[in-house]
């Protein structure tokens, strides 16, 4: 074994991240990666799969053609993302040096600034909306 | 009258969520004191991994639920009351499924990390541990008053 300090021998191996440290990172990844595609539709105009309740259909489109809900097909979008994300970081992570003290408090808070940012964007946007409601139709009785 | 998905099992859906939601609370309340005693220097970790685990069921469990209630409360609660009589409750409730879903992967993350981490030894996975922890149990007890107070108001 090398000592502190000293040059580490070409054929000793570079020491790797341990397995639950690479969970770590991956799993931090995955959120951020959920907070931010769940975010991004509310940002930017995305096409999303959409639910049309009356005539329980799908549409995969940016906005919808009559009373829809888009909260499923955010859903599984920002899923999708948050499992490549895991897969993909997870691999990385297992190939890369052991994460310092310092490094798992950067993950946790690049995990729950993205997590606030989302849940900001998602407040400021419809704590102010003015929703367009649905015209009555016959059959409807005010209870 | 309309043909909506689980319409006729629509009541009987949000009484089964407000159940789920009730275990839901707990175990997530209970959950982040664990965790935060482990930053407290105070082991029971037995117990933290237990109640990762009724998280891990009751979480999913809540949020289908209600997954499945939301169409049926989409048309007849919001587009036909709320986005009329009570915008302020329309609006709670789409903060509410917003903030219920980016719950998802904290909820994942926390019984992972609860069965991998060894609380005395892995100090510095810790404070992930407790910002999962702390951020899930304010989104639990968010959604769980904004439940209760859009409810009041009207419900399916």
């Amino acid at each position: 074994m090398s000592q502190p300090g000293e040059p580490v021998p070409a054929s000793e191996p570079r020491p790797r991240m341990s397995k639950a440290q690479a969970v770590y990172v991956a799993l931090s990844a995955a959120a951020i990666a959920f907070a931010l595609s769940f975010a991004w539709p509310a940002y930017a105009p995305t096409s999303v799969f959409w639910y049309y309740p009356l005539e329980r259909r799908w549409a995969l489109e940016v906005k919808p053609s009559g009373l829809a809900m888009d909260w499923y097909g955010r859903c599984l979008l920002s899923t999708l993302i948050a499992v490549v994300a895991f897969a993909v970081v997870h691999l990385v992570a297992r190939r890369l040096r052991p994460l310092t003290r310092r490094g798992h408090g950067l993950w946790a808070a690049w995990m729950v600034t993205a997590v606030l940012l989302a849940m900001a964007l998602y407040a400021s946007q419809l704590a102010m909306r003015n929703p367009v409601p649905e015209p009555l139709p016959s059959w409807y009785v005010p209870k | 009258m309309t043909d909506i998905a689980f319409q006729s099992q629509a009541r009987l859906l949000v009484l089964l969520h407000a159940a789920a939601a009730i275990v839901l609370v707990g175990s997530t309340t209970h959950h982040f004191i664990v965790a935060f005693g482990y930053a407290r220097r105070r082991y029971k970790v037995k117990l933290g991994r237990i109640y990762a685990a009724i998280v891990l069921a009751a979480y999913p469990a809540t949020f289908l639920l209600g997954a499945l209630a939301y169409p049926t409360y989409r048309y007849h609660v919001r587009a036909l009351y709320f986005d009329r009589h009570a915008v302020w409750a329309s609006n709670l409730f789409d903060i509410k499924e917003n903030f219920a879903a980016l719950g998802l992967p904290l909820v994942v993350g926390i019984f992972v990390l609860s069965r991998i981490m060894k609380p005395k030894e892995d100090r510095s996975m810790l404070v992930g541990y407790v910002a999962m922890a702390t951020l899930l149990v304010a989104i639990v007890w968010f959604n769980v008053v904004s439940g209760v107070l859009i409810t009041m108001e009207r419900g399916v």
